[in-house]
């Protein structure tokens, strides 16, 4: 019945790939690395100083601890070596990147980092600024001779008004498309009035904010150091975060008071209707104590907020309810990331192959780059 | 055809904020009194169809200019659905949250010390 309701007809479909304009990826990665960063700090940093006499970087600069016993890029299926070619502590740099993204069918990929989407977790807010900075420029540096990737500079929430200068400091780079703030451990959540430096400096050049958990968040709840394994955490973790947050963007009035539009990634679609719904319900219910908003939450969501595909959502096999999920958040709203290069990730093939039966080709078009190209202006 | 229907004598509605419902042709309809004037809402949320205005009424929480401090406007104008707690402008029908959702709303006429609902 469903699949009666969303079908198209044929002669609206696209055929493949082929029928699409370019693709554009919001959500592709890069891997970087505190060395690789360390040399884009400047010799009489302190923070280049402490950082690099410490020997467990990850763990200890990035107060997220990995999950035991296995962290998902050490995964060995079960054998001795490792499974993954793409090891946490291995450096993926912009030309391993646009080779993979070429391979799959990217045409421009807007690029993230790995290690810093748990930038909010360094327990020391000097080095989470000098850290953002250093990975802007080195982000930058590897970006110079690929044209078919560009960038979300990353700020600190640490320091909301470093932060806005980060964005001034480097908004007029012509790879800088965005910003990254990073979803995770943001304590106080990103609603609190603390962050509206960083609101109101992407909204004056016009950057999309992005914003993308992590694994390892030791900040969202107690329940996370429970965690036995690595899939007990990575199940919830992304989907929980951007419930959290984007509750306290929308019911703090951000929306209201900046015109700022945001790309969601990591968590797919699913938990998105399921939100949409309960921001609702609970603001009609329960509005008098939301009274920075003058409309439901769902009116700003479709205004400025956009649902990034990965990880693709395939209950039960039938991409019928993965259409369905699009046809809920609207295909405008919708768009396509891979989580290029880690072992996660969705090919454009993929997404399109399971929504080419339930949408025009020009909605179609629309999520695998029409609204990424009118965001980042590409 | 619309027609008018007496709901009450304006002595069963001593004070501000009293209130008569009735049925008028199978429609359960609230008269509320509010600021000197009458005002007649469909005792029927959209939400779940619970008895709207059964519930109490109140005025309503926004922001000052800045969209900053939170401030209580005591203009108590605001019926309250005693099942999930959406909230109407009986003077409006609208609600103060959304302006796209509302409740019927019907005019009032008062004549000889009756008031009546016109539906």
């Amino acid at each position: 019945m469903l699949d009666n309701a969303l079908r198209v007809d044929q002669e609206e479909q696209i055929e493949g790939l082929e029928d699409l304009n370019r693709v554009i990826d919001v959500d592709a990665q890069v891997q970087e690395t505190p060395e690789a960063l360390l040399e884009h700090m400047d010799e009489s940093s302190a923070a280049r100083r402490i950082i690099s006499l410490t020997e467990l970087r990850h763990d200890m600069i990035y107060a997220g601890p990995s999950s035991y016993p296995l962290y998902e890029y050490k995964r060995t299926n079960g054998g001795d070596e490792p499974a993954a070619t793409d090891d946490v502590d291995d450096l993926i740099g912009a030309a391993q990147l646009a080779e993979q993204a070429s391979e799959a069918g990217v045409g421009v990929g807007v690029v993230n980092p790995t290690l810093n989407l748990g930038l909010s977790e360094v327990n020391n807010d000097r080095f989470a600024v000098a850290i953002a900075a250093a990975y802007n420029d080195w982000l930058l540096s590897e970006l110079d001779d690929h044209p078919n990737l560009v960038g979300n500079a990353i700020v600190a929430p640490q320091h909301p008004e470093r932060a806005a200068e980060e964005i001034d400091r480097v908004a007029d780079e012509r790879d800088v498309v965005g910003i990254q703030l990073p979803a995770a451990g943001l304590l106080p959540p990103p609603g609190h009035r603390r962050y509206e430096p960083i609101y109101e400096a992407a909204e004056s050049h016009d950057l999309p904010i992005a914003m993308k958990s992590t694994v390892g968040n030791k900040s969202f709840g107690q329940q996370y150091w429970w965690a036995q394994s690595f899939p007990e955490d990575f199940v919830y973790q992304h989907g929980f975060v951007q419930m959290r947050n984007i509750t306290s963007i929308l019911y703090e009035g951000i929306p209201e008071k900046y015109d700022v539009e945001f790309v969601i990634q990591g968590a797919g679609l699913g938990f998105a209707p399921f939100l949409t719904h309960r921001l609702d319900d609970h603001y009609l219910e329960l509005g008098y104590e939301i009274p920075a908003l003058t409309k439901l939450p769902s009116a700003y969501l479709e205004e400025s907020f956009y649902w990034c595909t990965q990880p693709i959502d395939q209950p039960d096999g039938d991409p019928t309810y993965l259409a369905a999920m699009v046809d809920m958040l609207g295909p405008d709203n919708v768009v396509f990331g891979s989580d290029l290069p880690h072992g996660i990730t969705d090919v454009p093939e993929t997404l399109v192959d399971r929504l080419a039966p339930y949408l025009a080709a020009d909605d179609l078009r629309t999520v695998m780059g029409g609204t990424a190209e009118r965001l980042y202006g590409l | 055809m619309t027609r008018r229907h007496p709901v009450a004598d304006t002595d069963e509605f001593p004070e501000e904020g009293s209130r008569v419902i009735t049925e008028i042709e199978g429609q359960e309809i609230a008269v509320f009194r509010y600021d000197g004037e009458y005002y007649a809402v469909a005792n029927y949320c959209i939400h779940q169809a619970g008895p709207l205005c059964e519930g109490p009424l109140t005025g309503h929480v926004g922001t000052d200019d800045e969209n900053w401090d939170w401030v209580y406007d005591d203009d108590e104008k605001y019926v309250v659905c005693p099942w999930h707690g959406w909230m109407f402008d009986i003077t409006t029908g609208r609600s103060p949250k959304d302006e796209r959702y509302g409740v019927p709303t019907y005019d009032v006429e008062v004549e000889d010390g009756t008031v009546y609902a016109v539906r």
